[in-house]
């Protein structure tokens, strides 16, 4: 994909594999991966970013002896992907400006 | 390369970072080892999976400001013990003066590169003039019907109009490498202050 379009994609993307249950790194980029390419060095400041801004929170948890961090989505976040929600909305009709065929009228 | 290996190799290219920010990444980076190690994946293959520490270092990097960098740097130096003090406050006039002559030599290049893309553009822009006045000029000869002025004016006029067809050609190419260029330049400062160091080490 475009990495310009990846980009604004991304961090959208992070919130919604925690959208439901909170998660961790690895089983994010599980996630995500099947739909954005992702690796952990992107990841990383993509979760350092949104948790500055504030739409997930962090913590941790005790795992076979060491110690997992896991991710939830604050208020803020769900915020933000109701408001991706109504951006799709006009992303769609950008896309369909774009692929219009010829036209009698243009 | 064993988990180990590939995080020390992390930690080493990211060393001139907060040691909290150095700690918080390797953590990160562990974690992600460890989680694929659990799937089923032997260290080997857990490492295989991931970016290079090369790749990891440079994101990280990347994502911190060249003035963090530098700020860390300074407040990473262990307390100095008096002697140390007085030794660099004595050698101040040697050391000053070198630094000195090292940072206007890098500004030098800096200066030096951008100033060959300038004079790039003030050639380009002295062709595209040149040309206008030649087919200019030839248009007043002809009126006045010195037709071998005019044909010669003509002549010097096309023929720049090529150089900057020529120009107009090369000096997109020529500008994207120079940007690039300095990208690349920035990256390598940031590696400079982060990297490998063998006085730090404790």
């Amino acid at each position: 994909m475009d990495i310009q379009l990846k980009r604004g994609l991304l961090d959208v993307c992070v919130l919604a594999a925690i959208k439901n249950t909170d998660s961790y790194g690895y089983q994010i980029i599980k996630d995500v991966k099947p739909y954005l390419e992702i690796s952990e060095s992107t990841l990383y400041p993509i979760l350092k970013r949104l948790e500055s801004s504030m739409m997930l929170s962090v913590y941790s948890v005790e795992h076979n002896g060491r110690l997992r961090k896991y991710y939830r989505i604050t208020e803020a976040g769900r915020q933000r992907l109701v408001e991706f929600e109504e951006e799709w909305k006009e992303i769609e009709a950008v896309y369909r400006f774009i692929v219009r065929k010829e036209n009698i009228d243009d | 390369m064993t988990k180990a290996e590939y995080l020390s190799q992390i930690r080493e290219r990211i060393n001139g970072i907060s040691t909290e920010d150095v700690e918080k990444n390797i953590e990160y980076y562990s974690e992600m080892i460890d989680d694929r190690i659990e799937e089923g994946m032997t260290e080997e293959e857990a490492v295989s999976q991931m970016d290079s520490p090369r790749k990891a270092a440079d994101m990280i990097l990347a994502e911190t400001p060249i003035t963090k960098l530098v700020e860390d740097k300074i407040n990473s130096k262990k307390q100095f013990r008096t002697w140390e003090i007085v030794l660099i406050a004595l050698g101040a006039p040697l050391w000053l003066a070198l630094l000195i002559a090292a940072i206007s030599v890098i500004l030098a290049l800096v200066i030096s590169v951008f100033a060959i893309l300038i004079s790039f553009y003030a050639v380009g822009f002295a062709i595209g003039v040149t040309a206008i006045a030649g087919i200019a000029g030839a248009v007043m000869f002809a009126v006045t019907l010195n037709m071998k002025a005019a044909m010669f004016m003509l002549g010097s006029g096309l023929i720049c109009a090529g150089l900057l067809i020529l120009f107009i050609m090369i000096v997109k190419p020529a500008t994207v490498g120079v940007v690039r260029l300095c990208a690349w330049f920035g990256k390598i400062i940031k590696r400079m202050f982060a990297g490998r160091n063998k006085t730090d080490r404790e």
